[in-house]
């Protein structure tokens, strides 16, 4: 994303009046999707473009087809930069709180880690709900993390080449 | 562009040119044949359009034929084994993708490890391995294929002095058991007197010579051969 994201919300936000998203899962999918489709592909596209064409011309000549050439041997590689886009684009969406609040803001759709700015009001502030809600809204990540680690650790591609 | 292989045959280049995007001509009009069983191979200085030549039988940039319908193995100078996957698994790629029964894979693959030197390695990870044993595994997943040619771009470059020596003779006996059609491109002088049954000394992307490697080295057809290396063959 080039351009702030609170730039496009009010356009966003009569779009999606429009078509009755509003306070929706769809809704919800929608926008985070569209707003982190470019910095994905971006990323994902220079991952690609960095394994070795001869991998590609062996696996040609090998009879591979471009189906399994894509399953068997470009996933696989690409595994360890796949893990790390989707474990930022989780990072990103998990702690947004813009649209959760604009679009969202309905009891039943409102993400967690929104809901825990309803326990601090204006006058009053109620910490002990806070920060239980805030170690609550934290344990997905830390376990998708932890889940995920070990592609950042492991270069897959060493190896291939002298 | 004319150009096709026969199974089990030579290789006939009748006129091949190839000219990149930028105006670049890499081949200028080469027809060479190569003969069924014959080892030949493609020497010449850096940049005189050898390897372009050999990607073109393979098939990178010709539409006629299909890579994959080719019957044709290569093995690149940085031999391109699959990362992720066992020498095992290296080895089996090319057969399950042209969908061979799995005990006749498993068959295959440890005959060749056998003949290779690499039965012991067969469930290792290509980075587990030394330089020699990667340009083995490289040779292997050509020949597990038993196709009708093999193309070899510089496979022996990233070997040390020693294990080059060795290797040379290892594919010169290989090519005496298995009589298999091979194009083999280097810029190494000794490497295609040693190996080549005939010798096609290329330059500037058209060839310049092409015989026996004796009369070669006594009777250039054009002395481009030894000026552009700058040594004596």
């Amino acid at each position: 994303m080039s351009i702030s994201p609170l730039i496009v919300m009010i356009p966003l936000f009569a779009q999606l009046s429009e078509v009755d998203l509003i306070n929706t899962y769809l809704g919800g999918i929608v926008l985070y999707v569209g707003l982190r489709l470019a910095f994905t592909v971006y990323v994902l596209e220079g991952i690609f473009r960095e394994l070795p064409d001869e991998l590609f011309d062996t696996a040609r000549l090998d009879g591979a087809k471009e189906l399994r050439i894509f399953l068997r041997i470009l996933l696989p590689l690409a595994l360890p930069g796949l893990a790390a886009v989707s474990i930022l684009n989780l990072l990103e969406v998990w702690n947004d709180l813009l649209v959760g609040l604009l679009f969202l803001s309905s009891p039943d759709t409102i993400p967690i880690t929104a809901n825990v700015v309803a326990f601090q009001g204006k006058f009053s502030a109620d910490p002990q709900r806070v920060f239980a809600g805030l170690l609550i809204a934290a344990l997905p990540m830390l376990l998708a993390y932890l889940g995920l680690r070990r592609y950042f650790i492991r270069g897959m591609i060493s190896g291939a080449f002298k | 562009m004319d150009e096709h292989v026969d199974s089990g045959s030579g290789i006939e280049l009748d006129q091949i040119s190839k000219v990149f995007a930028n105006g670049t001509r890499a081949v200028d009009r080469v027809s060479l044949e190569v003969q069924a069983g014959e080892f030949m191979v493609l020497v010449g200085p850096s940049g005189c359009g050898k390897s372009t030549l050999l990607r073109l039988i393979a098939g990178r940039d010709v539409t006629y034929v299909e890579p994959a319908n080719r019957d044709i193995a290569m093995v690149f100078q940085n031999y391109a084994l699959y990362p992720h996957m066992s020498i095992r698994q290296n080895l089996a790629f090319g057969l399950k993708a042209r969908r061979m029964p799995a005990a006749d894979i498993a068959r295959r693959v440890e005959e060749t490890g056998g003949v290779l030197g690499l039965s012991d390695l067969l469930d290792r990870k290509p980075g587990q391995l030394s330089g020699g044993q990667r340009q083995r595994v490289a040779m292997g997943r050509a020949m597990v294929r038993e196709p009708a040619v093999y193309l070899m771009d510089e496979p022996l470059s990233n070997l040390d002095a020693k294990l080059r020596v060795t290797m040379r003779a290892e594919l010169t006996r290989l090519h005496e058991r298995l009589g298999v059609t091979t194009v083999y491109v280097t810029h190494d002088q000794v490497e295609a007197m040693t190996l080549g049954q005939r010798v096609a000394v290329l330059r500037d992307g058209s060839p310049q010579q092409c015989d026996t490697p004796r009369r070669c080295s006594t009777g250039p057809a054009t002395c481009s051969w030894r000026l552009s290396s700058g040594r004596r063959a």
